[in-house]
């Protein structure tokens, strides 16, 4: 089995209430996320005979990304104490806290920097999909949070019968080098991964 | 002079002020514990899709409650549904409605991002803890210039009321009721705005308000009652008629971060099913990246301009309803005038530019409201092919000087259209109305009837909201006072508010005292907070009961500390009537917290009131009566009918004695209890009747509540109520007008070029939230503004920039953006102030600090168009990412 999240960035409104309920529920610090929304903005603006303005080619999508629980996660296979693992029934890639040294490899192997490191933990930590709140039937936080219903959770199998393959080589997310197990639907204005047409206009801090 | 707490002792101090609790649990599921391979799920079907069979239970030893948000989120268009786990009376993590059906016509009340963060609200670091004495304030000598950079020392509860008290009674004694200035608000039939210390000072005799105004609703409600005859915001589309349309034409309207909810999801699901949607805004907003076909962008102020020429297109092209406009309006052309109006000044000819020489045309509108004049002519062009078109303004583009003609503009462009009363055709603002459908409302918290009043308000007075200009034929010389909230502050350090074309010229002020608890946060909050600063600091007296030490609460002298609404709960709570959710008590009062009830009670008791004079009912009674008087109302008959029914044994569970009970209801109090909610069961094929369908069916047997029976294109009696007040002078119909000169598009100067907006965020509901870290890091308080002029700024993403108006500065990130029209900037509303006492920058970033105090029209506030201007900052202060920031706690407290 393996779990997947889908993502429907042609409804998602980038009101961050999958990032903030899945904050709150783990109480994370000020610097740890585990899901994080970008918002990807291009285009330009003419200014014409009256003085005014007019856009060119102007848009602007969110993406939600969380951990994608890859089916060849680069982090697990940077990890140099085997600490990052990829569980065999779930498909869920979790940390072992006991023997992770917090090195900070996996965030810098992932492509999509889902690990962060804790501060006052001295470890890393990631998404592990709710794993305790699913034990009880409950859909993952970010899930069950999402105002527009943009977000949904399943098997590989069953998300990509519902909702095809998608695509996640859409800016500002990189090209598919480790199977992401996360079906995207890309917003209608979506640009091709690499295209650079437009940039993440969020600050730093949020990310 | 701040504290930083980490996560870890919040909860640590919140476990401890609710007793003993464990911290089980709160690490959550990130444990790292590896996924036993021996332990199996419990083989529920429920559970199959969701976890592996490989994975452990996870054991909650708590309990989960049901609560809600009781802030001013939405307009009243929503109410969602939180439940809260608690473990030894610690709240320690919240899901929302997310196993209910989930259907179009009946969906989940899925929380948004502020109600997921709760928790850290809730037990927030800026929470007051204990009643609060600033340092240097003692009623011999206040040092009022020390506020808001004092210290402060912790009292007791009986100094602190003795206190309050003695000062009270010394301001009303020596002053009278006029020596007080309430900051707090009317007492209302919700739990959200009732406070009973506003009810002992009216009870005492009164005290100043500002409500001769509305804060919200821009100038659509004087418009309403004389244009339209009624409500508009009542008369928007319910969810089921919005998809009966087939264009939706939206002037501003980011729901999906001003009313949450459901309201962005629907409008998303009309596009998905085949409707268009264009959305005209000085911003590509959330809303609009999603839910726009096509995005318009305007100068911030600007709409009415392109109304008007949307209008001239249509009467050169002749695609409007002319049949419409005959039958059910008066004023559009000089054959339906009303008596006595002179017929030259009817609303075509002055589109057409008939007498004045300057027809309205696209290219009239173009340099006004940036919209090319192609793009009006399409515009205009597209809407008169379609049927069924959903007018919907925002109130935020009514908030304008001379607002009325906006709102003027907006309903005739859309009576033009015609076909109200049927499906599909609406002219709506605020929001979408549910509870224009089927209806559960829970019983009113607090009895108007009950409450003192205030002597200074008499009948004619402004009604603060929907009718609040002053109707000085009503007043017919009373002794009143209510100021107009945008001017408040200059008005109290002016010593008169109101204008000289008043029965009585300016009403002369002289305050000594400052209430500013009443569930506001009032200096944050009003226009031209920096004279807000310079009067609270002239008063001899400043207090305020609240949960938190915000800005406004800063500037206090005596501070009394109020539990929160978790903390309180016990009561059926319902804001868009088609959800009444039952709030449990999730935690007890924190720290030295009293309730509102509790703390007027005392004051009455040393005031030698009755407290039940000034507080009415018990909590127990107010509880009962929430669920009591609890209704449903049925969408196909109109009936209202008792919600809940309530045995013996559960009326006894109030701790009444003798308590009514009711066995007709819908649920059981006990099952209501324990699911936490009730919905109104609203059926996908449910008739909901359409806006103005009685009139447009009958108009002389069902005339609107107008002069004229009908819709007032040219309306005599609006012109002449906002004329007599004199905030601005508007024409009977719409008209475009530079409402102010110093303000809005057409004023700008070399100083200040750049027009400002100032959209709500999702970070808080107004002011409310902004203590909360992760919402702080979701939202950074940022200056929005365009590529063009950050670059001819020199100014990139993430620069701190400096943002200054006439009236204060600011110091904030720069979010350089291709999603917003060149010549605004937007600063988010409800940033808490926080003011630099050697540059008198602040650096919270609120965007009062810049507005302007600008009474308009009927009582409205003209937010938008402030003239600022912004540079890239070169200063020695210095501004961290805000989740970084530490919370503001009072200084000189011991912990």
């Amino acid at each position: 089995m393996q779990f997947a999240f889908y993502f429907n960035s042609d409804a998602c409104t980038g009101c961050k209430a999958c990032q903030v309920a899945c904050k709150e529920t783990y109480h994370l610090g000020p610097d740890n996320l585990y899901r994080r929304v970008y918002n990807y903005q291009g285009g330009s603006w003419d200014r014409n005979e009256s003085g005014t303005y007019v856009p060119d080619g102007v848009f602007g999508y969110f993406v939600s990304i969380a951990c994608n629980h890859c089916a060849h996660p680069a982090c697990v296979e940077n990890c140099p104490t085997g600490a990052m693992q990829k569980d065999e029934e779930s498909g869920v890639v979790w940390t072992d806290h006991e023997v992770c040294i917090g090195c900070k490899t996996c965030q810098t192997a992932c492509p999509y920097g889902a690990p962060t490191y804790s501060e006052d933990d001295g470890f890393m930590l990631k998404c592990d999909m709710c794993r305790d709140e699913r034990s009880l039937g409950r859909k993952p936080v970010c899930v069950a949070a999402c105002p527009m219903r943009a977000l949904d959770f399943g098997t590989w199998e069953e998300l990509t019968a519902r909702y095809g393959e998608g695509d996640v080589e859409i800016e500002p997310l990189p090209r598919n080098t480790t199977e992401p197990r996360l079906v995207l639907n890309p917003h209608r204005k979506a640009q091709k991964a690499g295209s650079g047409t437009g940039f993440v206009s969020n600050l730093d801090e949020e990310l | 002079m701040e504290t930083s707490l980490t996560r870890r002792s919040f909860v640590a101090w919140g476990a401890a002020a609710a007793g003993a609790a464990t911290l089980v649990g709160f690490t959550g599921c990130s444990s790292g514990e590896p996924e036993k391979s021996d332990a199996g799920s419990d083989g529920d079907s429920a559970q199959s899709e969701v976890v592996a069979a490989a994975e452990t239970p996870l054991v909650e030893a708590g309990e989960w409650l049901s609560n809600t948000c009781m802030y001013n989120c939405s307009c009243g268009v929503s109410r969602c549904i939180l439940k809260v786990y608690v473990e030894d009376g610690v709240p320690l993590k919240i899901r929302t409605d997310e196993e209910d059906e989930d259907s179009y016509a009946l969906p989940q009340r899925r929380a948004c991002v502020r109600g997921r963060a709760q928790i850290s609200n809730h037990l927030s670091p800026a929470r007051i803890k204990y009643p609060l004495k600033r340092k240097n304030w003692s009623p011999d000598n206040p040092h009022g210039e020390l506020r808001g950079k004092d210290e402060w020392e912790r009292i007791s509860w009986d100094e602190a009321l003795d206190y309050v008290a003695a000062e009270i009674k010394r301001v009303v004694d020596q002053y009278g009721p006029k020596g007080i200035f309430c900051g707090g608000a009317t007492p209302s039939t919700t739990l959200r705005t009732y406070d009973q210390t506003v009810c002992l000072l009216d009870a005492l005799g009164g005290t100043v308000h500002a409500e001769a105004g509305t804060i919200s609703y821009g100038a659509f409600p004087v418009v309403d009652t004389h244009m339209i005859g009624g409500f508009g915001m009542a008369n928007a589309p319910h969810p089921l008629q919005l998809r009966t349309s087939e264009l939706h034409v939206l002037f501003g309207c980011n729901w999906t971060s001003n009313l949450s909810g459901n309201t962005g999801w629907w409008l998303n699901q009309c596009r998905e099913n085949g409707a268009k949607v264009i959305i005209i805004d000085p911003w590509l907003s959330q809303t609009a990246q999603v839910v726009a076909d096509e995005w318009i962008p305007v100068l911030p102020g600007t709409d009415t301009a392109l109304m008007l020429a949307i209008c001239y297109q249509w009467i050169q092209d002749g695609t409007y309803d002319q049949d419409f406009l005959d039958t059910y309006t008066i004023g559009f052309d000089a054959d339906h005038m009303p008596e006595g109006a002179n017929p030259q000044d009817n609303f075509k000819d002055y589109v057409l530019g008939t007498y004045d020489n300057e027809p309205k045309t696209p290219e009239w509108a173009e340099p006004k409201c940036g919209v090319p004049a192609q793009r009006i002519i399409d515009l205009a062009t597209e809407v008169a092919a379609t049927d069924k078109v959903n007018f919907f303004a925002s109130m935020t583009s009514a908030k304008i000087p001379a607002g009325e003609q906006l709102c003027q503009a907006f309903y005739t462009m859309a009576l033009m259209h015609g076909g109200l009363g049927t499906p599909g055709h609406y002219m709506g603002w605020s929001g979408i109305r549910s509870y224009m459908g089927g209806t559960v409302g829970a019983g009113s918290f607090s009895s108007i009837d009950l409450n003192p009043v205030n002597p200074l308000a008499p009948a004619g007075s402004p009604v603060y909201m929907f009718y609040p200009i002053p109707v000085f034929s009503k007043l017919d010389g009373a002794d009143w006072e209510n100021m107009e909230p945008s001017e408040t502050w200059q008005s109290i350090l002016d010593g008169e508010y109101g204008r000289d074309c008043w029965p009585e010229g300016k009403h002369k002020i002289d305050f000594h005292a400052m209430y500013l608890g009443g569930g506001r946060n009032y200096l944050n909050q009003q226009p031209n907070a920096n004279a807000g600063i310079k009067a609270i600091r002239k008063m001899d007296f400043v207090w305020a009961d609240n949960p938190y030490f915000d800005p406004t609460r800063q500037y206090c002298d005596i501070l009394l500390p109020v539990a929160g609404f978790w903390e309180k709960g016990n009561v059926a709570y319902s804001e868009d009537q088609t959800v009444t959710i039952w709030a449990d008590r999730i935690m007890e009062p924190l720290y030295e917290s009293k309730t509102e009830g509790w703390i007027a009670e005392e004051l009455a008791k040393r005031l030698d009131l009755d407290p039940k004079v000034v507080n009415p009912l018990t909590d127990a009674e107010r509880s009962y009566v929430t669920i009591k008087n609890a209704t449903i109302m049925d969408g196909e008959t109109f009936q209202t009918s008792p919600l809940i029914t309530i045995s013996q044994e559960e009326a006894k569970s109030f701790g009444i004695d003798g308590a009514e009970t009711q066995d007709e209801g819908r649920i059981s109090f006990t099952e209501f209890k324990e699911k936490g909610y009730i919905k109104y069961p609203q059926k996908d094929d449910a008739f909901v009747p359409e806006p103005y369908m009685a009139f447009i069916n009958d108009p002389e047997g069902s005339p609107l509540a107008t002069a004229s029976g009908k819709f007032e294109i040219y309306c005599q009696t609006l012109a002449y109520m906002v004329n007599s007040v004199g905030y601005s002078q508007i024409a009977p119909i719409a008209k475009w007008q530079i409402g102010d000169p110093e303000q809005g598009h057409g004023t700008q100067t070399e100083e200040y070029p750049l027009l400002l907006w100032t959209p709500h965020t999702l970070r808080r509901a107004h002011s409310v939230n902004d203590n909360v870290t992760s919402l702080r890091e979701a939202y950074p308080q940022e200056c929005f503004m365009s590529v063009v002029d950050a670059e001819a700024r020199g100014i990139k993403n993430g620069d701190v920039v400096l943002m200054s108006s006439p009236h204060g500065q600011v110091l904030r990130p720069a979010k350089v953006m291709p999603t917003l029209v060149p010549g605004a900037v937007a600063l988010q509303d409800g940033a808490w102030i926080n003011i630099d006492e050697e540059t008198g920058i602040d650096l919270g970033g609120c965007p009062n600090i810049l507005q302007a105090p600008k009474a308009s029209g009927g009582g409205s506030q003209s937010w938008n168009g402030t003239l600022v201007q912004v540079e890239k900052y070169t200063g020695k202060l210095k501004l961290g990412p805000d989740k970084n920031t530490p919370i503001v706690v009072p200084v000189g407290v011991e912990e």
